[in-house]
Protein backbone atom coordinates (compact mmCIF):
# COMPACT_ATOMS: atom_id res chain seq x y z
CA UNK A 1 0.00 0.00 0.00
CA UNK A 2 2.85 2.48 -1.01
CA UNK A 3 0.18 4.34 -3.17
CA UNK A 4 -0.74 8.39 -1.76
CA UNK A 5 -3.95 9.16 -1.53
CA UNK A 6 -5.43 13.13 -1.29
CA UNK A 7 -7.84 13.51 0.66
CA UNK A 8 -10.31 16.13 0.30
CA UNK A 9 -13.16 18.33 2.18
CA UNK A 10 -16.64 18.76 0.06
CA UNK A 11 -20.32 19.19 1.18
CA UNK A 12 -23.51 18.40 -1.10
CA UNK A 13 -26.82 18.27 -0.33
CA UNK A 14 -28.75 14.94 0.32
CA UNK A 15 -30.62 15.68 -3.10
CA UNK A 16 -27.08 16.41 -5.05
CA UNK A 17 -26.42 12.78 -6.67
CA UNK A 18 -26.03 14.32 -9.97
CA UNK A 19 -23.39 16.65 -8.48
CA UNK A 20 -21.82 14.26 -6.35
CA UNK A 21 -21.71 11.57 -9.44
CA UNK A 22 -19.97 14.50 -11.82
CA UNK A 23 -17.32 15.86 -9.14
CA UNK A 24 -16.07 12.40 -9.11
CA UNK A 25 -16.14 11.38 -12.19
CA UNK A 26 -14.11 14.68 -12.86
CA UNK A 27 -11.67 13.85 -10.24
CA UNK A 28 -11.06 10.23 -12.05
CA UNK A 29 -10.37 12.18 -15.13
CA UNK A 30 -7.33 13.65 -12.66
CA UNK A 31 -6.25 10.56 -11.93
CA UNK A 32 -7.67 10.31 -8.36
CA UNK A 33 -10.19 7.74 -7.49
CA UNK A 34 -12.26 7.27 -4.58
CA UNK A 35 -11.27 5.04 -1.74
CA UNK A 36 -13.17 6.44 1.16
CA UNK A 37 -15.71 8.80 2.55
CA UNK A 38 -15.80 9.80 6.32
CA UNK A 39 -17.95 12.23 7.02
CA UNK A 40 -17.43 15.20 4.45
CA UNK A 41 -13.95 13.94 3.68
CA UNK A 42 -13.19 12.01 0.84
CA UNK A 43 -10.29 10.19 -0.10
CA UNK A 44 -8.21 9.39 -3.52
CA UNK A 45 -6.31 7.22 -4.34
CA UNK A 46 -3.91 9.10 -6.90
CA UNK A 47 -3.55 6.92 -10.03
CA UNK A 48 -4.17 7.28 -13.63
CA UNK A 49 -6.57 9.22 -15.19
CA UNK A 50 -9.49 6.97 -16.33
CA UNK A 51 -13.35 7.62 -17.70
CA UNK A 52 -15.07 6.27 -14.44
CA UNK A 53 -18.54 6.58 -14.11
CA UNK A 54 -19.13 7.05 -10.46
CA UNK A 55 -23.64 6.39 -9.27
CA UNK A 56 -24.62 7.41 -5.76
CA UNK A 57 -26.83 5.35 -4.12
CA UNK A 58 -28.30 5.45 -0.14
CA UNK A 59 -29.93 2.85 1.60
CA UNK A 60 -30.41 2.79 5.58
CA UNK A 61 -29.95 -1.40 4.88
CA UNK A 62 -26.22 -2.61 4.56
CA UNK A 63 -25.28 -3.89 0.92
CA UNK A 64 -26.30 -7.61 1.44
CA UNK A 65 -24.26 -10.48 -0.39
CA UNK A 66 -26.40 -11.23 -3.20
CA UNK A 67 -27.12 -7.13 -4.28
CA UNK A 68 -23.08 -6.60 -4.31
CA UNK A 69 -22.37 -9.85 -6.56
CA UNK A 70 -25.32 -8.77 -8.90
CA UNK A 71 -23.72 -5.32 -9.24
CA UNK A 72 -20.77 -6.42 -9.72
CA UNK A 73 -21.38 -8.73 -12.08
CA UNK A 74 -23.18 -6.24 -14.19
CA UNK A 75 -19.91 -4.05 -14.41
CA UNK A 76 -19.91 -2.31 -10.65
CA UNK A 77 -17.70 -2.18 -8.04
CA UNK A 78 -18.23 -0.43 -4.25
CA UNK A 79 -15.86 1.96 -3.89
CA UNK A 80 -17.08 3.54 -0.82
CA UNK A 81 -19.84 2.83 1.88
CA UNK A 82 -20.44 5.36 4.52
CA UNK A 83 -23.69 6.20 6.84
CA UNK A 84 -25.80 4.48 4.36
CA UNK A 85 -24.44 6.04 1.31
CA UNK A 86 -23.18 3.65 -1.32
CA UNK A 87 -20.64 4.76 -4.19
CA UNK A 88 -20.45 2.82 -7.17
CA UNK A 89 -18.40 3.07 -10.16
CA UNK A 90 -17.71 1.36 -13.60
CA UNK A 91 -15.59 1.95 -16.39
CA UNK A 92 -18.96 0.83 -19.21
CA UNK A 93 -19.66 3.70 -21.48
CA UNK A 94 -22.29 5.72 -21.79
CA UNK A 95 -26.28 4.66 -21.79
CA UNK A 96 -28.16 2.41 -20.18
CA UNK A 97 -24.88 0.41 -19.45
CA UNK A 98 -23.89 3.18 -16.75
CA UNK A 99 -27.29 3.18 -14.57
CA UNK A 100 -28.04 1.35 -11.29
CA UNK A 101 -31.87 2.45 -11.76
CA UNK A 102 -33.56 2.23 -14.92
CA UNK A 103 -37.17 3.30 -13.65
CA UNK A 104 -38.40 6.66 -11.99
CA UNK A 105 -40.08 4.55 -9.10
CA UNK A 106 -36.40 2.84 -8.65
CA UNK A 107 -34.91 6.37 -8.76
CA UNK A 108 -37.66 7.94 -6.30
CA UNK A 109 -37.40 5.39 -3.68
CA UNK A 110 -33.66 6.29 -2.84
CA UNK A 111 -35.00 9.98 -2.25
CA UNK A 112 -37.87 8.55 -0.25
CA UNK A 113 -35.63 7.06 2.11
CA UNK A 114 -33.48 9.83 2.36
CA UNK A 115 -36.22 11.73 3.49
CA UNK A 116 -37.58 9.26 5.67
CA UNK A 117 -34.75 9.83 7.43
CA UNK A 118 -34.18 13.49 7.40
CA UNK A 119 -38.19 13.56 9.03
CA UNK A 120 -37.05 11.15 11.40
CA UNK A 121 -34.18 13.33 12.85
CA UNK A 122 -36.02 16.77 12.70
CA UNK A 123 -37.92 15.06 15.76
CA UNK A 124 -35.28 14.90 18.45
CA UNK A 125 -34.14 18.34 17.22
CA UNK A 126 -37.50 19.39 17.77
CA UNK A 127 -37.82 18.07 21.06
CA UNK A 128 -34.76 19.69 21.81
CA UNK A 129 -35.99 23.30 20.61
CA UNK A 130 -39.16 22.86 22.51
CA UNK A 131 -37.65 21.73 25.65
CA UNK A 132 -35.27 23.99 25.94
CA UNK A 133 -37.45 26.73 25.05
CA UNK A 134 -40.12 25.81 27.85
CA UNK A 135 -37.22 25.69 30.49
CA UNK A 136 -36.02 28.90 29.30
CA UNK A 137 -32.33 27.19 28.61
CA UNK A 138 -31.28 28.97 25.53
CA UNK A 139 -29.79 31.60 27.81
CA UNK A 140 -27.80 28.54 29.56
CA UNK A 141 -25.99 27.10 26.30
CA UNK A 142 -23.08 27.58 25.62
CA UNK A 143 -22.64 29.65 22.36
CA UNK A 144 -20.94 27.08 20.68
CA UNK A 145 -23.56 24.15 21.31
CA UNK A 146 -25.97 26.69 20.40
CA UNK A 147 -24.68 27.66 17.19
CA UNK A 148 -24.04 23.64 16.39
CA UNK A 149 -27.67 22.97 17.43
CA UNK A 150 -29.05 25.76 14.62
CA UNK A 151 -26.85 24.97 12.15
CA UNK A 152 -28.13 20.95 12.56
CA UNK A 153 -31.50 22.32 12.63
CA UNK A 154 -30.92 24.00 9.10
CA UNK A 155 -29.64 21.45 7.64
CA UNK A 156 -32.35 19.28 8.52
CA UNK A 157 -34.81 21.05 7.42
CA UNK A 158 -33.51 22.66 4.20
CA UNK A 159 -32.65 19.19 3.28
CA UNK A 160 -35.87 18.02 3.87
CA UNK A 161 -37.11 21.16 1.38
CA UNK A 162 -34.91 19.85 -1.00
CA UNK A 163 -35.80 16.43 -0.86
CA UNK A 164 -39.35 16.86 -1.32
CA UNK A 165 -39.11 19.73 -4.38
CA UNK A 166 -36.96 16.69 -6.21
CA UNK A 167 -39.47 14.36 -5.30
CA UNK A 168 -42.30 16.41 -6.45
CA UNK A 169 -40.06 16.93 -9.62
CA UNK A 170 -39.61 13.84 -10.82
CA UNK A 171 -43.14 12.84 -10.29
CA UNK A 172 -44.19 15.41 -11.91
CA UNK A 173 -41.50 14.71 -15.44
CA UNK A 174 -42.84 11.01 -14.44
CA UNK A 175 -46.73 11.96 -15.76
CA UNK B 1 -56.80 -21.48 -7.30
CA UNK B 2 -58.29 -18.24 -8.20
CA UNK B 3 -55.88 -15.57 -8.78
CA UNK B 4 -57.13 -11.82 -8.85
CA UNK B 5 -55.34 -10.42 -11.83
CA UNK B 6 -56.17 -6.96 -11.53
CA UNK B 7 -53.69 -6.75 -8.49
CA UNK B 8 -50.77 -7.96 -10.92
CA UNK B 9 -52.01 -6.33 -14.15
CA UNK B 10 -50.85 -4.88 -16.69
CA UNK B 11 -47.22 -5.74 -15.84
CA UNK B 12 -44.64 -2.80 -16.50
CA UNK B 13 -42.83 -3.94 -19.58
CA UNK B 14 -39.93 -4.38 -17.25
CA UNK B 15 -41.68 -6.78 -14.84
CA UNK B 16 -42.69 -8.65 -17.95
CA UNK B 17 -39.93 -8.98 -19.63
CA UNK B 18 -38.07 -10.54 -15.97
CA UNK B 19 -40.98 -12.96 -15.92
CA UNK B 20 -40.93 -13.76 -19.53
CA UNK B 21 -36.74 -14.28 -19.03
CA UNK B 22 -37.37 -16.60 -15.68
CA UNK B 23 -38.80 -19.30 -18.61
CA UNK B 24 -36.24 -21.55 -17.10
CA UNK B 25 -34.07 -20.73 -13.95
CA UNK B 26 -31.69 -17.72 -13.96
CA UNK B 27 -29.95 -15.88 -11.65
CA UNK B 28 -29.82 -11.47 -11.98
CA UNK B 29 -27.13 -10.83 -14.16
CA UNK B 30 -28.06 -13.71 -17.21
CA UNK B 31 -31.83 -12.12 -16.46
CA UNK B 32 -30.41 -8.58 -17.18
CA UNK B 33 -28.41 -9.55 -20.35
CA UNK B 34 -31.36 -12.40 -21.67
CA UNK B 35 -33.84 -9.04 -21.65
CA UNK B 36 -31.56 -7.10 -23.19
CA UNK B 37 -31.11 -9.43 -26.00
CA UNK B 38 -34.74 -10.56 -26.21
CA UNK B 39 -36.11 -7.02 -26.62
CA UNK B 40 -34.14 -6.33 -29.36
CA UNK B 41 -32.65 -3.98 -26.85
CA UNK B 42 -35.71 -2.13 -26.14
CA UNK B 43 -35.70 -3.07 -22.76
CA UNK B 44 -32.26 -2.38 -20.26
CA UNK B 45 -33.26 -3.11 -16.69
CA UNK B 46 -30.64 -1.68 -14.23
CA UNK B 47 -28.97 -3.65 -11.62
CA UNK B 48 -30.39 -1.62 -8.89
CA UNK B 49 -33.99 -1.44 -10.31
CA UNK B 50 -33.85 -5.76 -10.69
CA UNK B 51 -33.04 -5.97 -7.63
CA UNK B 52 -36.35 -4.18 -6.45
CA UNK B 53 -38.53 -5.73 -9.11
CA UNK B 54 -37.14 -9.19 -7.52
CA UNK B 55 -37.82 -8.07 -4.36
CA UNK B 56 -41.27 -7.04 -5.28
CA UNK B 57 -42.25 -10.48 -7.25
CA UNK B 58 -41.05 -12.79 -4.27
CA UNK B 59 -43.41 -11.12 -2.22
CA UNK B 60 -45.94 -11.49 -4.83
CA UNK B 61 -45.36 -14.76 -4.92
CA UNK B 62 -44.39 -14.70 -8.61
CA UNK B 63 -40.97 -15.89 -8.64
CA UNK B 64 -39.16 -17.99 -6.45
CA UNK B 65 -35.92 -18.14 -5.32
CA UNK B 66 -34.76 -21.83 -5.88
CA UNK B 67 -31.38 -21.66 -5.27
CA UNK B 68 -28.06 -20.30 -4.73
CA UNK B 69 -24.66 -20.24 -6.26
CA UNK B 70 -21.50 -18.38 -4.76
CA UNK B 71 -23.98 -15.54 -3.40
CA UNK B 72 -26.25 -15.47 -6.58
CA UNK B 73 -30.02 -15.94 -6.25
CA UNK B 74 -31.41 -17.91 -9.04
CA UNK B 75 -35.13 -17.63 -9.46
CA UNK B 76 -37.99 -19.25 -11.42
CA UNK B 77 -41.46 -18.64 -12.75
CA UNK B 78 -43.94 -20.50 -9.40
CA UNK B 79 -47.03 -21.54 -10.21
CA UNK B 80 -48.70 -18.17 -9.84
CA UNK B 81 -46.53 -16.45 -11.88
CA UNK B 82 -46.69 -18.66 -14.52
CA UNK B 83 -50.56 -18.21 -14.52
CA UNK B 84 -50.24 -13.96 -14.31
CA UNK B 85 -48.00 -14.45 -16.90
CA UNK B 86 -50.42 -16.71 -19.31
CA UNK B 87 -53.58 -13.85 -18.48
CA UNK B 88 -50.97 -10.92 -19.39
CA UNK B 89 -50.05 -12.49 -22.75
CA UNK B 90 -53.43 -13.84 -23.59
CA UNK B 91 -54.49 -10.16 -23.21
CA UNK B 92 -51.90 -8.52 -24.61
CA UNK B 93 -52.98 -11.10 -28.08
CA UNK B 94 -55.95 -9.09 -27.86
CA UNK B 95 -54.45 -5.99 -28.11
CA UNK B 96 -52.31 -6.57 -30.86
CA UNK B 97 -54.89 -7.41 -33.12
CA UNK B 98 -57.02 -4.22 -32.53
CA UNK B 99 -53.61 -2.67 -33.03
CA UNK B 100 -53.23 -3.81 -35.94
CA UNK B 101 -57.04 -3.61 -37.47
CA UNK B 102 -56.62 0.29 -36.37
CA UNK B 103 -53.63 0.35 -38.12
CA UNK B 104 -55.02 -1.18 -41.33
CA UNK B 105 -58.04 0.95 -41.32
CA UNK B 106 -55.88 4.42 -40.67
CA UNK B 107 -53.25 3.34 -43.76
CA UNK B 108 -56.94 2.50 -45.88
CA UNK B 109 -58.29 5.82 -44.99
CA UNK B 110 -55.28 7.38 -45.89
CA UNK B 111 -54.62 5.48 -49.51
CA UNK B 112 -58.38 6.47 -50.15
Amino acid sequence: MSSATVTKFKWFWHDQDVEQEQWLRAMALRGLHLKALSFLFWTFEKGQSADVVYRVDFNNESVKPAYRQLLEDAGWELAAVEHGWQYWRTTKSQGAGAELFTDTASKMAKFRRLLALMIACAFPLLLAFTQAGKNKMFEQLSPPFLIFLLAGAAVNVTAIVRLSARIWRMRREQS
Amino acid sequence: MDINYARYLPLSEATFYVLVALDEPLHGYAIMQKVEAISEGNVVIGPGTLYGVFTTLEKQGLIDKVREEERRKIYALTDKGRQVLEEQVRRMAIMLRNGELAMAHLRKGEAE
